[in-house]
């Protein structure tokens, strides 16, 4: 087996706020070989993106990486001089953003740009760069190129200004091209032109990519291999044809599930996954995805499920794995993924945050709530924690739903 | 039984789920900032003390602020006059303490009539655009043509002295800034798409100015109008150090500063405390205007 | 102010087949300096049935959007008819368009943006009550909750600010407000773009919901093409202004009458690998013209894959006809989409 170009071990980024630590990533480990396209894909808060500003140094205060190891060219990348850093930003790791037109410098002709990216780093000859400048513009199909590279970014559209900063992160060869959302200020046209560019490059030129997004679609039609990362956690690892065929742990394939999907037949009611992602400051015991996991069973409250291959290539952070869910429930039960719906038991309703809500009502206005509700009297009289926790304001409110 | 798929504990009923986490509003977090910021901590200090000192003065001071003879005249300062006495023999602790209420008088007082003023156009200007907002631009470059001080003094003459007259003088000159920013601020939020939906909701222009563009556009207002205050008393100062204050024998820092002029070189006091209430009561204005400006700045919140 | 002022060839049905909305040859043109202008909408027609979502979908710059508050009224015509239920809404000014308002809401692309920061979010969604003077003290704070319950959100939440809510939570308080004044025709703006994948699922469900139990009529704007597809019973393409194609959504994705519906297709990323190693893109040449000056004859004409320049593509603008059942389409050479594209 190959080396890997760049291996992340245990990496944990954390951002101390005001309101608490918010814990971005978490025990996050993968790796890059040589010439592969790895696509990381979460929602927004997953920390997809912190986790690539980690790989490039870029964690600003009150971001902090608090543990692990960024290993590149036998250097740990977390542990190198911010000057040796800034050398390998740029020459061996380059990244592109999602907003072309913020990093590029609008008084400055996009070739002049280009031109100085290299000069940054020795790595190209002082006489090549100009004639490299207008190589790259080609490889990157910008018509015209030696007329437009001497153009200023504003004349360029969106998608040519994206072409721009490729032909940039390219212009040192660098190793490894971490592209953030590339595509997700574009039109789709202009994006599947941008997606067959990267395709080509990373076969032409051997250079690994790391892609980074949200958009499912976009990986299927890049990656070969998958992170899926949750609330600062790798829940889900593999080959992607694997993670999109027969994906394991109930995030990936709920996630794929609540998707509609162009090519399929009009129209089934979305699965989708109810809730919200976890608060990163205080994530909930156990598995992160509990509270919103349709197979969860008694373990997944208390105890976090570490990564585990769980097929070929394949690994999954889960006490359960959907070949068992379907193996045990059989897939004919599994139609709704509202929580604890394939039980067939509805979850009793949001007491704890209603009684919080009495919690700071006087006493008459409660009972004069509770009167108006006999639906919500009878579920805080069925449940002695929302009992016990509005005794603590109401003693005498509870005192007389418990003698009812 | 690996798959045994339980009740859950953490119950959804309703489909949006709860809320990620309770957060500090506007004002609790602009609080919480300001706290941050020693200076303007300190500000605030000083601020109330300087209030509680006006209203204490009006129910007493250690001398009668303006008998004449409660001291020698030109007395330095000693256990019995802390800060000396005047030309006249009034004892100047005394007389400094009635003069905060003039100074906090004027600067509040200008700074509620800069802010309605420049609040009313600016609002109007703004929202409305078109030939409103073309004249009333225009009132206001000419406004910043006009010097300041040929305005205060031509009021001056026409209204006659008292306090309201200064208080018109100096908002006469200094409202446009007010009325500038206001109207900046109006165009911007005019644009946001809550007042689009506002319009499809079925909102009127005044529901429109007052419960949401005005609302929006406090914060910078309430900063605006606190660098109103130093610039008020100060003016306030200069007019009476020019002879054009409050008649005598009201006392104010300005006045004093002046009465003390002519002495200066041998009881420089007479001159150095009012002026050092002055600059100090500014400095504090301006520190906490600073710190609110900071404080409720979206961009600095982390 | 009444229909009978319409033009002769176009004479209104029977009130029975009445559609809901009739969009009428509906031109916005903003100025642009001296004596240009951009032609965001152009000339487009189309009627909206009682119950039934109309689709409509195009890239950034194609006037979507821009037909929506069109159609809402939030900005006025340059020319052509909004006829909504029978009204002219062009011609109504001030009071009588507000009254209006009252039957025809729409729903914001975000939700970050579209909810005043200083208001409750109970004060957010009573705002139409209020200023329609509707409701008042207790029932008005009945009426609140109850929208806040429909919507999916906790009811007592109503005194929280909007800050204090995701996106997604954000997105059902916008459609609260929408549904306060019980509307007959929402125009939702992009309402779920801004979301996360696995919320957005969630809003189209709760829209679908919604419609089915308060009777709704959706116009659905969105550049995605696969949710349009998914919430839409009718899908309008738009291309520069123009409405290039009209499609049932079950026949959108198995045949395309204009190549440039086959070209936004088949850009659309699949989650399927295997789907996707299949994939034929359509290239389109060039970059999209700007709408200061739209092409000559068909705007598509500048990068279609099979336009005849010079010739016919250039010189004459295509008319929108039927070319199938319900299947409307401008272009010349539509016969030849699914063979040469």
């Amino acid at each position: 087996m190959t080396r890997p170009v760049l291996e992340v071990k245990n990496l944990s980024t954390s951002f101390f706020t005001d309101d608490g630590e918010v814990k971005a990533v978490r025990d996050v480990s993968f790796e890059l070989y040589p010439g592969e396209t790895l696509g990381i894909v979460g929602e927004s808060g997953c920390g997809k993106s912190v986790t690539a500003m980690s790989v490039l140094g870029l964690v600003q205060r009150p971001g902090k990486i608090i543990n692990g190891q960024i290993l590149f060219q036998d250097r740990d990348l977390i542990k190198v001089s911010s000057e040796e850093m800034r050398q390998i930003r740029g020459r061996d790791i380059a990244m592109i953003f999602q907003d072309p037109l913020s990093s590029l410098n609008p008084v400055l002709r996009v070739g002049f740009q280009i031109d100085e990216a290299m000069k940054a780093h020795d790595k190209v000859a002082r006489e090549d760069i100009a004639a490299r400048g207008v190589s790259l513009f080609q490889q990157v199909r910008v018509p015209d190129a030696p007329r437009r590279i001497k153009d200023y970014p504003h004349q360029f559209s969106g998608g040519m200004r994206q072409r721009a900063m490729i032909a940039m992160g390219l212009s040192n060869r660098p190793e490894i091209l971490i592209a953030d959302e590339p595509t997700t200020a574009l039109d789709v046209t202009v994006q599947a032109q941008i997606l067959e560019l990267l395709r080509d490059l990373n076969q032409e030129m051997g250079t690994s990519i790391i892609l980074i997004t949200h958009n499912l679609g976009v990986i299927a039609g890049l990656c070969k291999r998958v992170v899926v990362m949750y609330a600062g956690e790798i829940v889900e690892e593999g080959p992607a044809e694997q993670i999109f065929e027969a994906p394991q742990h109930p995030y990936t394939w709920s996630l794929l599930r609540s998707l509609p999907r162009v090519d399929e037949k009009k129209h089934e009611r979305l699965r989708s996954i109810e809730g919200l992602p976890p608060d990163l400051i205080a994530p909930p015991p156990g598995c992160e995805f509990n509270p919103r996991c349709p197979f969860r069973i008694e373990k997944c409250f208390t105890e976090d499920p570490e990564l585990e291959v769980v097929a070929a290539g394949q690994q999954a952070a889960c006490w359960v794995t959907m070949t068992k869910a379907y193996a045990e429930m059989g897939a004919a039960t599994i139609t709704d993924t509202r929580p604890g719906a394939a039980s067939g038991v509805r979850p009793p309703a949001d007491l704890l945050q209603v009684v919080a809500d009495l919690r700071t009502l006087e006493e008459p206005a409660v009972l004069e709530k509770l009167a108006e509700d006999p639906d919500l009297l009878e579920k805080l009289a069925a449940d002695p924690t929302a009992l016990e926790q509005l005794a603590e304001e109401h003693p005498a409110v509870v005192e007389t739903l418990t003698d009812e | 039984m690996a798959t045994t798929v339980v009740t859950p504990t953490a119950p959804i009923e309703y489909a949006g789920g709860t809320l990620a986490r309770e957060q500090v509003g506007l004002w609790r977090d602009g609080w919480r900032r300001l706290r941050r910021n020693k200076l303007a901590l300190v500000s605030v200090f000083y601020l109330i003390f300087l209030v509680l000192v006006a209203i204490i003065s009006f129910f007493w001071t250690p001398y009668k602020p303006n008998s004449f003879g409660a001291c020698l005249t030109y007395a330095t300062p000693s256990a019995a006059h802390p800060f000396g006495c005047d030309e006249y023999g009034r004892d100047s602790l005394s007389r400094l303490m009635v003069g905060t209420q003039v100074s906090l008088a004027v600067g509040v007082g200008t700074a509620l009539i800069v802010v309605i003023v420049g609040v009313t156009l600016g609002l109007v200007s703004g929202y409305f655009r078109g030939w409103i907002d073309s004249v009333i631009s225009l009132v206001i470059n000419i406004f910043y043509g006009i010097p300041a001080l040929l305005v205060a003094l031509v009021l001056y003459l026409l209204l006659g002295p008292g306090l309201f007259t200064i208080m018109v003088a100096i908002s006469v000159t200094i409202w446009m800034d007010m009325a500038r920013l206001v109207r900046g601020q109006t165009l911007s939020i005019r644009e946001r798409e809550f007042i689009e939906a506002a319009r499809a909701s079925g909102a009127r222009a005044g529901k429109m100015l007052f419960g949401h563009i005005f609302p929006n556009a406090l914060g910078p207002i309430i900063v605006q109008g606190t660098f109103v205050i130093p610039i008020a008393i100060l003016t306030e100062a200069f007019l009476a150090f020019l002879g054009l204050g409050l008649p005598p024998p009201q006392a104010d820092w300005g006045g004093m500063a002046s009465e003390g002029l002519p002495a200066i070189r041998f009881v420089p006091h007479i001159t150095l405390f009012p002026s050092i209430a002055l600059s100090v009561t500014l400095l504090a204005f301006n520190f906490f205007g600073d710190g609110l400006r900071d404080a409720f700045d979206p961009r600095q919140k982390r | 102010m009444s229909s009978a002022t319409m033009t002769a060839e176009a004479p209104l049905p029977a009130p029975a087949e009445e559609p809901l909305l009739r969009v009428v040859d509906v031109v916005k043109h903003f100025p642009a300096g001296v004596g240009a202008s951009v032609k965001a909408v152009d000339g487009v027609s189309f009627d909206v049935q009682r119950g039934e979502t109309v689709g409509l979908v195009g890239e950034s710059g194609c006037g979507k959007s821009t037909l929506g508050r069109l159609v809402t009224q939030l900005i006025p015509v340059t020319s052509g008819n909004v006829i909504f239920d029978g009204v002219d809404i062009t011609r109504l000014g001030g009071e009588r368009l507000r009254q209006q308002r009252k039957q025809l809401q729409i729903i914001f692309q975000d939700p970050y943006a579209s909810l005043d920061p200083r208001m409750t979010i109970g004060d957010v969604i009573a705002e139409p009550l209020v200023n329609f003077d509707m409701l008042h003290g207790k029932e008005k704070d009945t009426r609140v909750q109850e929208l806040l319950r429909v919507v999916g959100l906790n009811p007592y939440f109503n005194n929280r600010y909007p800050h204090e809510f995701s996106g997604g939570q954000r997105q059902r308080i916008g459609i609260a407000r929408a549904l306060a004044l019980n509307p007959r025709l929402i125009v939702c703006d992009e309402p779920v773009s801004a979301l996360d994948v696995s919320i957005q699922a969630q809003i189209i469900n709760l829209l679908e919901d919604l419609q089915k139990e308060f009777h709704l009529t959706y116009i659905f704007i969105a550049h995605d093409l696969s949710v349009v597809r998914h919430i839409s019973d009718r899908v309008m393409v738009m291309y520069l202004g123009k409405v290039v194609e009209v499609s049932p959504s079950e026949q959108l994705y198995l045949s395309q009458e204009h190549p440039y519906t086959k070209a936004l297709l088949s850009a659309i990323p699949v989650p399927d690998p295997r789907v996707e190693s299949q994939r034929r893109l359509v290239e389109l040449s060039g970059e999209i013209p700007s709408a200061l000056h739209p092409p000559s004859g068909c705007r598509f004409h500048t990068r279609c894959p099979i336009a005849q320049v010079p010739g016919i593509c250039a010189d004459e603008e295509p008319p929108l006809e039927e070319k199938a059942p319900g299947h409307l389409a401008a272009c010349h050479f539509s016969e030849k989409v699914r063979t040469e594209v």
